[in-house]
This record gives C-alpha cells, sequence and structure tokens, in this order.
C-alpha cells in the first residue's frame, strides 16, 4: 500500500489550499443559496397592480382564476372593454395589465389545453406585465398538474388556490403530486452548486497529486520496481476513491448540519444525493484526465496552469449548464452546447427534482440524467486511458540518451 | 565464464527513421562493475531503458539472470537497482520517507525494511538530513538520495545511469566509492557516462558505444592496446633543427613527431623506456629541454582513434 499511503501525503501537503476552497466556495454557496431561494419564494407577491380581467366565459374556472388574480392585485372594472379605452387606459398607466379569459376557457382546461388559453394585453417590454403573465402560467400549470394527476376541476381549482395562498411556490406543487413530501428549496440550491465546488477542489487538490505520480522521472522508477503497473495504479485509484469520497461526505454534512436530517434525508433529498453521487466519478474522471493531460504536455507552473484550469472548467461549465444562471434563462445555443457537458444533466435533475423548472418529476428522467452522467464517466474514462497510454508511450520514447 | 547477469544480443531500437541501437550486442558477467560510455545520444540511455523494459525495441533478446526481461518481469525487477539520470524523488516527502517510499516497492516486510532504510542512509552519509525534504538538499546531496532511493533494497543488479552529470567533483569521489562498496558487497554494476576518467576509475570493463553500436569493449587495458598509440611525450624546446626532428623520428616504437610553440611532440606506440631513449638523445645532442610531459593513451584515443571524434563533441 506504498503508493495509497504517499497519495495521502502528498494529498495532506495540498490540504490547505483545498480546505482554503472548501470555506470559500462553502460559504458563497450557501449565501448564493439562500438568496437564491429569497427570490423564488417572493419573487411576484410584493407588488398588487391595477389590472382588468374581462370574463368571457364565465364559468367556475374562469371566475377562480379571477379570484386568484384578485387575491393578489387590484382589479379595476373598465366602463366598456373597447379595444381603444384599453390601450387608452394601458397607456396612460391607469391599468398595468388586461386579461382576456375567452370564451371555451373551462373546456380547454378540462382537456388540459392550455396553449393561447388566456390574451393579454400590456405595455411592451413590461416587466410587471411580464410578472402577472408568469403568475397566471403558474396558475395554470398547477391545475393541470392537478388534473392530469386525477383530481376533478373543481379540486384541481381549490388544491390550487390554496397552495398558491399559502405562498408555495407551483415547483413544490409539482413535486409534492409525483415524489411526496416537500423539502427546504435552500438546500435545492445548495446541492445545485455542488458541481462547481466538486470540480474545483478535486482539480486543485487532487490533480497536483496525480501530476507528481505522473511525473516522468518517478513513473520510470516506478516501472522499474516490482510493484506492478497494475498495483500501482489500482492503490492510486483507490486513493483517488477516497479522497472523492472524503470531500462527498463532508459535503453531505455541511447540508446535513445546515438542513437537517429531516429534509436531507426526504424523498427529494435522497433523489439529490444520488445525483450528487452520480457526478462524483464524472468529476473524478474529469480530474485525473486532466493530470494526465497537463503532465504530459507541460512540464513547469503545473500549479498556475491547475488553477487556471480548476476556474475555466468548474466557472464555464457552471455558466453553460445553468449552475450559476438557471437552465431556463440560457439561450437555446447554449443548451445544445450544454447537453454536451456533464453538469447539464446534473442540473437538469436538479431542478426537476426541485421543481426549478417546467419539467415534472419524472424518475425515467431522473435515471436519464444520471445515466448520461455516467455516460459522461465512461467517455472521460477512455480518453483518460488513451492519453494515459499515450503519455506512458511518449516518456518512454524521448528519455533516449 | 559462467552465465552473464545481463545479455543482450542484437538488439535493435529504431526511432522511426533514426536507428537507435544498432545490432547491439552485450554481455555482463557477476561481479563487475560494467561501464556503457559514448557520446550523448550513442544510445546509452536507450540501452539501460530497453534492458529495464521500460522501452520496447524492434529485435533482438535480453536475459538477466538468465531469464527473458518483460514488462510483467516483476521477479527480476525485484533484484534490480536504478538510479536514473534525472533525480527521482518525491519533493512532498523526506529523505527517509523518500528511501522508505522506494525501498517498499520492494521489500513488504516492514521490520527488514527499516533496518535497510537505515543502512542506505548510512551508506550515503545523509544521516543528518533524514528530516530535509529534497528542496533543502544541495546537488550532491540530492544525487546520493537517488541512489539511496534506487538501492536501499539491496539489489544484485545496480543500473546507475549518468548519476554524477551537474555534481561537484566531491560529491562525485563520493558517489564512485560508494559505487565500489556496492560492487564489493556483491553487486554487479552497469555504469553508463560519458565522462571517461569515470568509467576508467571504476569500471572493470568497458564498452564504448557510438551510434547505437558497440564499437570496442574490453578492460581499460585492453581498449588502449587496441589503438596505434600507446603514449605521448611532449618536451619545451626552444629551438630545433629539421635534422634532428627526423632522427627523433627514426627511433623505435616512433610514430609521429610534430614542432611547433616551442613543443616537441612525440607519439609512440607501445614499447618501454620510449622517454628515456629521447632524452638520450637530446642530451646527446646537446639540445637543452625544458618541462618534460608524458600521457598515456585515454579512453578518449581510443574513441578518437575509432571513430575519428572525440568523446565529448
Amino acid at each position: 500500500m506504498q503508493v495509497f499511503k504517499v497519495y495521502f501525503k502528498i494529498a495532506k501537503k495540498q490540504l490547505r489550499g483545498a480546505v482554503f476552497y472548501v470555506v470559500i466556495f462553502g460559504a458563497l454557496m450557501f449565501m448564493m443559496s439562500m438568496q437564491t431561494s429569497e427570490e423564488a419564494g417572493g419573487r411576484f407577491q410584493t407588488q398588487a397592480l391595477d389590472i382588468t380581467v374581462i370574463d368571457e366565459d364565465k364559468s367556475e374556472a374562469s371566475r377562480a382564476l379571477t379570484s386568484y388574480l384578485g387575491g393578489i392585485h387590484n382589479l379595476v372594472e373598465l366602463p366598456d372593454t373597447q379595444r381603444e379605452t384599453l390601450f387608452d387606459n394601458l397607456y396612460y398607466n391607469w391599468i398595468s395589465y388586461v386579461l382576456v379569459i375567452p370564451l371555451g376557457y373551462e373546456e380547454r382546461l378540462s382537456e388540459l389545453d392550455t396553449d393561447g388559453l388566456v390574451q393579454s394585453s400590456k405595455m411592451a417590454n413590461s416587466a410587471r406585465g411580464y410578472f402577472v403573465d408568469e403568475q397566471i402560467d403558474e396558475y395554470l400549470s398547477s391545475v393541470t398538474i392537478y388534473l392530469s394527476s386525477g383530481y376533478t376541476l373543481e379540486e384541481a381549482l381549490g388544491k390550487t388556490a390554496d397552495i398558491l395562498e399559502k405562498g408555495e411556490a407551483p415547483e413544490v406543487l409539482q413535486f409534492e403530486t409525483s415524489a411526496g413530501k416537500s423539502v427546504n428549496t435552500m438546500m435545492i440550491y445548495f446541492f445545485q452548486y455542488f458541481p462547481y465546488i466538486f470540480l474545483s477542489v478535486m482539480i486543485m487538490g487532487m490533480g497536483p497529486v496525480l501530476i507528481v505520480f505522473y511525473r516522468r522521472e518517478l513513473n520510470s522508477r516506478m516501472q522499474c520496481s516490482a510493484l506492478s503497473s497494475l498495483s500501482v495504479n489500482v492503490q492510486l485509484a483507490a486513493g483517488c476513491i477516497v479522497h472523492t469520497l472524503a470531500f462527498w461526505i463532508l459535503f453531505m454534512l455541511g447540508a446535513l448540519a445546515i438542513y437537517g436530517p429531516s429534509d436531507l434525508f426526504s424523498e427529494k433529498g435522497l433523489l439529490l444525493i444520488g445525483n450528487s453521487l452520480a457526478f462524483l466519478p464524472v468529476g473524478t474522471s474529469i480530474t485525473l484526465l486532466l493530470g494526465t493531460a497537463v503532465s504530459a504536455g507541460v512540464r513547469r507552473n503545473l500549479d498556475s496552469i491547475l488553477n487556471m484550469a480548476a476556474n475555466v472548467i468548474g466557472l464555464g461549465m457552471s455558466f453553460l449548464c445553468g449552475i450559476f444562471v438557471p437552465q431556463y434563462l440560457l439561450g437555446d445555443g447554449v443548451l445544445k452546447v450544454a447537453h454536451f457537458l456533464p453538469a447539464y444533466w446534473y442540473v437538469r435533475a436538479g431542478n426537476m427534482i426541485g421543481g426549478l423548472s417546467d419539467e415534472v418529476m419524472s424518475y425515467t428522467t431522473y435515471r436519464t440524467c444520471i445515466g448520461m452522467q455516467l455516460l459522461f464517466f465512461a467517455a472521460i474514462s477512455a480518453v483518460y486511458l488513451a492519453v494515459s497510454g499515450q503519455r506512458k508511450y511518449k516518456q518512454v520514447q524521448f528519455s533516449g540518451g | 565464464m559462467g552465465t552473464p547477469i545481463v545479455k543482450v544480443e542484437n538488439l535493435v531500437k529504431r526511432y522511426k527513421e533514426l536507428i537507435a541501437l544498432d545490432h547491439f550486442n552485450l554481455e555482463i558477467e557477476e561481479g563487475e562493475i560494467f561501464g556503457l560510455l559514448g557520446p550523448n545520444g550513442s544510445g546509452k540511455t536507450t540501452t539501460i531503458n530497453c534492458i529495464l523494459s521500460l522501452l520496447s525495441f524492434d529485435k533482438g533478446v535480453i536475459e538477466i539472470f538468465g531469464q527473458e526481461m518483460r514488462p510483467d518481469s516483476y521477479e527480476l525487477k525485484r533484484q534490480i537497482g536504478v538510479v536514473m539520470q534525472n533525480v527521482a524523488v518525491f519533493d512532498e516527502l523526506t529523505v527517509r520517507e523518500n528511501i522508505d517510499y522506494f525501498c517498499g516497492l520492494y521489500i513488504r516486510d516492514k521490520r527488514l525494511r527499516k533496518q535497510y532504510v537505515e543502512e542506505a542512509v548510512e551508506f550515503v552519509k545523509l544521516g543528518e538530513f533524514v528530516k530535509f525534504y529534497p528542496k533543502k538538499l544541495s546537488g550532491g546531496l540530492l544525487r546520493r538520495l537517488n541512489i539511496a532511493c534506487g538501492i536501499a533494497h539491496k539489489p544484485k543488479l545496480i543500473i546507475l545511469d549518468e548519476p554524477t552529470v551537474a555534481v561537484d567533483p566531491q560529491s562525485r569521489n563520493n558517489i564512485l566509492e560508494g559505487i565500489r562498496k556496492l560492487n564489493e558487497q556483491g553487486a554487479t554494476v552497469i555504469y553508463t557516462s560519458h565522462y571517461m576518467e569515470e568509467v576508467e576509475q571504476i569500471c572493470t570493463r568497458i564498452a564504448i558505444m557510438d551510434k547505437g553500436r558497440n564499437i570496442a569493449l574490453g578492460t581499460k587495458d585492453e581498449l588502449k592496446q587496441m589503438i596505434k598509440k600507446s603514449e605521448t611525450i611532449s618536451i619545451d624546446i626552444l629551438e630545433l633543427k629539421e635534422e634532428h626532428m627526423s632522427a627523433v623520428r627514426e627511433l623505435p616504437h616512433v610514430y609521429d613527431v610534430s614542432f611547433g610553440e616551442g613543443k616537441l611532440t612525440i607519439f609512440c606506440s607501445g614499447g618501454k623506456h620510449n622517454l628515456l631513449r629521447i632524452l638520450d638523445y637530446l642530451q646527446k645532442q646537446n639540445i637543452s629541454f625544458g618541462q618534460v610531459h608524458s600521457e598515456l593513451p585515454t579512453l578518449n584515443d581510443v574513441f578518437l582513434e575509432i571513430t575519428g571524434k572525440q568523446l565529448r563533441d
């Protein structure tokens, strides 16, 4: 176990840097998760607008929607609903938003046909109008989820009204319909930042250790020894696994300390834990590949290069895959590119579990996301083995005297 | 002669168009300090890498202790110690930890390993520095640590690839002395260098390499006998007539004479009392002379005569 023991002796030397990263990023992660969850919880409830609802359907469903909006905003009745009158009111800012609930609204809602179900008018580029749109979408999406779960229209309307009145986000509602009890939203965001901190800490903590072992001279000396290459690699791999798991356990202990066992070990919490576990081999294989590639191609300033790589990979993946910027705000092009990055699937699963996206919780999708991460692990590992073989070949080829 | 400890037969190694080893042959007997001498790029390190299975080769056979050497010949590797040209130690481990680590790659028994580590520390005289990290060591001490890491497990065959590169004279002498001691303790040594003085100083047999080929093989005396020149005599003389030059040229064993800038240089091939005969002639002719130097041939002369170039070209 010489290699295994020395792995940790060297890792210990890198501990200060790794702890620095963990503390700084851990604190940032916690603060960002608090910030984001607060935003998510109260984003549409701070301002009541003057809005007009024109109910042409006059059904139970349309009245429920009107009532819901009336609970948030001030409903303004206009003497006439002519197009010009409406526009004048909007133009002079006497009202901020006009909602038209057309005839057949209830029928289409019952059939879960929500495309263009209601029409709205607001001033162009009005942020406040956009928020009302969001609230209506939120309401309709909640009702349709209840309906699709087998509730009657009356029940769906009632439950939606209840849950939105309590101020709970519809994403919680989505999850509740299929995966049990809701948990602290902050924890979901906490887990969302995991790939970033994990990649950064692993590249900065494990990378330098691997580079030491991959040093040409040391590697040659070990190849000359009575210890088989297999044994060296197995011991190195064991070191990496223990290193990775130690960090993961630390992360979990952090989550446990902050959010408590009831949240962490809830069904949703366990799914998040599973998701983070699936990301471990991906992050480890990226670090292995990076360590090999850097040690093969560079002889000086390895630490600076690793630092740079940690930032480029950690930050790059975080921005492209929706860790720092929610996926729904990313452009289609970016998302298409992100599909080819493992963190995308991690974030997608996290979003779905936490209801941070429109995607309804589904175990099939969850398994797909986990599977995709494992596929990335397999692919990166294959590249690692190829680079590793090439490095070994080069090493001896250029050592000739 | 018994079974050679190392046997290399018709070894060929190519790097694309470049032939690094060209049907190279070698046999090393137990108890030898065998020197591989050659200029940079002559194929010494390539030979060593092939012997250690660090490098695949195109053709040939390598046997160590009578068995074919392969990358997975771990039992053979257990009996080999390697000291690489470049220092190969962990900067993150202390002197003792480094020796213990590399010894541990061969010796599993903890108590035995501890004993071997202490002996290796003692051997390279690093007792005062066991808790030092390599970065705190001078170049010479670092080289000694490098050697300790290669020999701590008491191998029967020790391969040292230019272990004295960039080392101060005192450390170099320590290293050479250490190699001699290891040999006295029973280890067979393969020593590569492009410093002919070192090879002459410690090696019992020497192979001179050039362009991947073994161009001469034997003891240092055998090698020197291979060449025409056996002694170079230089004498400071103010003036010398052509007739005297011709007379000196006619003396027994003299095969070439030159005179320039007040120095007469006489090249002799073998024979005894060459210097006496020349000085006797000069005295008889009343030719006054100053300083006299007599140089025996070096391995560089051997290399020069065989290849037409200097060892350190």
